[in-house]
């Protein structure tokens, strides 16, 4: 029976988990924001005239420094790769983003390993009977350390960027006398524009993310303030300040990449036909650019760190070595199997019913998680843990598993989303037409569909946690150390040989995901 | 102005595209390229304007071999079959794409959208255009570069049929008045009759037969370019003696070499239907399709399985009778 007007809206319980989910994932970060409501003011004073200005100073010429970089190296690597035809080209479409799989911090332990007065670079020169101080651990050292494994976000959005674009109109260009250059100027570099500021995004937030690379060369961000102002002060107050302030530069960042996106009405319309490589002359110098970010951002740092590894061999490392490998295996397993459930939820939810206006709006919400620094989700779980327990000291993993969930919940549940949206709605109205309700529709035919996405995601949510840093910095157990936090550690107190094989480790498994995206770009 | 092209080669991986192609334009002369797709006729054009290579074979512009020039040295103005207008630039910038800031001038940009017919609409980007519109701007983008030669892959592809006509007079009476040498390629033979002054059909990657498109229309020599520029009735034949040739629905006389098998060519609009008093060729309706403006006569042979199709006015006979037909022995065409 139906009552007048109302009327009992369909897939209620999913609906309702849904809900939940939602306001799970986002609660962090609505309580970070609804904290700056209430400050303590005492010490906003001293913060605004004394220590905001040195974040923003420090936080800035990071941010300007890398995407500069970034966006050279990765713009002309994606173009070169594109549009040349030159020796070992199809390798170094993957071998380009290899980097990636370096945590910004490793890569840095790695380079001051390298240059410092025993390594290698410092022999060689004491060698030549020339000694020259090669200090890294400054603005410009961070720049680089950090550019040279985050310019693969930008090559992988220009590149698919570029091999989207009609091959006609670079032709068309050429054929009314434009050479190569200014057609990439006037054609290829605006049409690509807004995938490659997509990819430049990535790169401002993991810099903004950054707390290892930072605290590690003494240059206090915005991040290392959230950690000083929480963990050696105890001040929640501040935290939420500073964490405040970045939340409304990453939403700013936000809306402008979405105003981009807008502006990019003019999509290409046909599948066309793809580019034809041009031989070019000095070809050497094409393999040349491509080949100088593989080595440094890739083979040196990875060489340092296995020269290390071998190093610090006769150190008892081992015992160790696997109390940390499974720490940090529980603590993946656990947040991707989460991650996994919960947006299986919710993107089910979201294809029942339909996501139009307000509600797609709503369905994306939770990618603002990956848009926030880990440091500032960490200190609004905080927030909340201190809601319901004040007096706890939160001992468990399960705060820490909560902040990787937030923190990395689009990395699952945007793959799992497009897996979705790619399986034809007439198999569920198939379904549900032969009398098949929609919870067996999903363990019938979706899931097992969708499997092949699902081990994806499963993977890059889990090196995505092995790799992070702040969030469990902030949220671990007493004395509770992962692979990332005991390299970071090492590092720090000067023992950098022994974060060899712990780094070595999260590198060797960060590698799979990096060739597993390559496919996904290629399949493109 | 005067473009060869000399003996050209082109295979991708192991199929001839390109197979000995020779042809050569005059300035002012506007060439229609035609053939089945995959005949090669794009290759062909790709190859003209620099963007791809040929195996062998040269090509020669006013005496000078530019073969390895680079498509960009050539500036032949080249209006794609999908257009390719930047979407990201409005019809001013697109059209004046290639041209020096300082040669931008507003006369010249009146002076092309003028000519082309876009009007007041400069400011619009490529999106806010109908199909047409989009047509002419690409027109007006390489007419801008005074290109030496123009070239057009398959223009009017993109539009439907309504608007093609209209776009198409209009675009073939500028490109009379401007007098710019032009190879225009197309697989609808109207095209080609309505503004060529040389048609060339290919076929597999090879030159099938040249000429003016009345001459290569009324004499095709095979049966493959008859049937590309319209209907066609192909009788096959043997010849009796040396001026009479025997087929399955009479005998006609005309002059020939003994060869058996032959095959006769002859446009059905030259075929007419008459009275027993005056006929060469005589056959049994088998069929009648009302197609319109006319019908469709299927007509069986007597004393055999062929039949033939045939175009006709409205016609009076109905299925089952005989009816007579006069075909001008001197338009007949022989294929061996």
């Amino acid at each position: 029976m139906k009552l007048a007007g109302i009327k009992q809206p369909r897939y209620l319980s999913w609906r309702l988990a849904a809900n939940i989910i939602l306001v799970a994932i986002l609660l962090p970060l609505v309580l970070v924001a609804s904290r700056s409501f209430m400050l303590d003011t005492s010490n906003l004073r001293h913060i605004t005239s004394n220590l905001l200005p040195l974040y923003l100073w420090n936080t800035s010429i990071l941010v300007i420094g890398t995407s500069a970089i970034t966006l050279i190296i990765g713009v002309a690597t994606a173009w070169i790769v594109t549009v040349y035809d030159f020796p070992f080209r199809r390798k170094f479409e993957w071998l380009l983003i290899l980097p990636l799989s370096i945590p910004t911090f490793i890569n840095a332990i790695a380079y001051v390993g390298l240059t410092d007065y025993a390594g290698p670079i410092r022999i060689f020169l004491r060698w030549l009977n020339v000694d020259i101080y090669l200090d890294i651990m400054n603005h410009t050292g961070a720049i680089l350390v950090m550019s040279l494994v985050l310019y693969p976000y930008v090559y992988i959005t220009s590149r698919s960027a570029f091999l989207l674009q009609s091959a006609s109109l670079i032709e068309v260009s050429r054929s009314l006398g434009q050479p190569m250059k200014k057609t990439f100027r006037k054609v290829v570099l605006p049409l690509a524009w807004p995938a490659i500021f997509a990819g430049l995004i990535l790169v401002i937030m993991e810099v903004l993310n950054d707390y290892g690379v930072v605290s590690y060369f003494g240059i206090p961000t915005f991040t290392v303030g959230i950690f000083r102002s929480w963990l050696a002060l105890g001040d929640l107050s501040t935290a939420v300040f500073l964490s405040m302030i970045v939340l409304i530069f990453v939403i700013v960042l936000l809306v402008i990449e979405f105003r981009a996106n807008q502006k990019k009405r003019f999509s290409i319309d046909k599948a066309e036909r793809s580019f034809k490589r041009l031989k070019p002359k000095k070809k050497w110098v094409a393999f040349a650019i491509c080949f100088f970010p593989f080595l440094v951002g890739f083979i040196v740092p990875v060489c340092q760190l296995m020269w290390w590894f071998i190093l610090a061999y006769s150190h008892d490392v081992w015992s160790h070595l696997l109390t940390l490998a499974r720490n940090t295996a529980l603590l993946g397993s656990l947040s991707s199997i989460i991650i996994l459930l919960l947006s299986i939820v919710l993107a089910y939810t979201f294809r029942l019913v339909d996501k139009r206006g307000f509600k797609k709006t709503i369905s994306k919400l939770p990618m603002l998680g990956y848009a926030m620094p880990g440091a500032v989700i960490a200190v609004g779980i905080i927030a909340l843990v201190l809601i319901i327990n004040p007096s706890l000291i939160y001992s468990g993993i399960s705060a820490l598993v909560f902040g990787y969930t937030v923190r990395f919940f689009a990395v699952g549940y945007g793959s799992i989303q497009s897996g979705f949206d790619k399986i034809s709605r007439q198999i569920d109205d198939a379904a549900i037409s032969l009398g098949s309700n929609s919870l067996r529709n999903l363990i019938r035919i979706h899931i097992p569909i969708l499997k092949p996405v699902l081990m994806g995601s499963l993977i890059m949510v889990f090196v995505d946690v092995a790799k992070e840093l702040p969030i469990t910095l902030i949220l671990r157990p007493f004395n509770y150390e992962t692979l990332a936090t005991n390299a970071f550690q090492y590092a720090k107190d000067e023992m950098a040989p022994r974060a060899a094989s712990s780094s070595l480790l999260i590198i060797f498994a960060s590698a799979v995901p990096v060739y597993y995206l390559n496919r996904i770009l290629h399949r493109k | 102005m005067n473009l060869s092209v000399e003996h050209i080669n082109k295979s991708f991986e192991n199929t001839r595209v390109l197979d000995d192609v020779t042809l050569d334009i005059q300035k002012g002369e506007i060439l229609s390229l035609t053939g089945e797709s995959g005949c090669g006729k794009s290759t062909l054009l790709r190859i003209i304007s620099g963007l791809e290579m040929p195996d062998s074979g040269r090509i020669i512009l006013n005496d000078e071999e530019i073969t390895n020039w680079s498509p960009e040295k050539r500036k032949f103005g080249f209006v794609f079959q999908n257009l390719s207008l930047f979407p990201h630039l409005t019809v001013r910038d697109n059209i004046f794409y290639a041209i020096r800031k300082k040669d931008q001038s507003n006369s010249k940009l009146t002076k092309l959208t003028d000519m082309t017919g876009l009007k007041g609409l400069a400011t619009r980007y490529p999106h806010e255009l109908s199909g047409g519109q989009q047509q002419r701007v690409a027109l007006a983008r390489a007419l801008a570069i005074n290109p030496q030669l123009l070239i057009l892959d398959e223009p009017f592809s993109s539009l439907d049929e309504l608007l093609k006509a209209k776009i198409r007079e209009e675009i073939f009476d500028l490109l009379r008045t401007l007098e710019i040498t032009t190879i225009l390629v197309s697989h609808q033979a109207s095209d080609a009759f309505l503004i060529a002054n040389k048609l060339i059909v290919m076929r597999q990657g090879k030159i099938q037969q040249v000429g003016r498109p009345a001459d290569v229309y009324q004499n095709p020599i095979s049966p493959y370019v008859s049937d590309f520029f319209g209907a066609s009735v192909i009788l096959t034949g043997k010849n009796v003696n040396d001026n009479s040739i025997h087929t399955s629905f009479g005998t006609l006389k005309i002059a020939n070499d003994r060869v058996d098998d032959l095959q006769l060519f002859v446009r059905p609009e030259n075929i007419k239907i008459t009275t027993l008093n005056d006929y060469n060729l005589s056959g049994r309706i088998l069929k009648k399709e009302f197609k319109g403006p006319h019908d469709v006569l299927r007509i069986g042979s007597e004393n055999s399985n062929e039949y033939i199709s045939l175009e006709t006015e409205r016609c009076m006979h109905e299925v089952g009778e005989t009816i007579y037909l006069k075909v001008p022995e001197e338009l007949v065409q022989i294929f061996k």
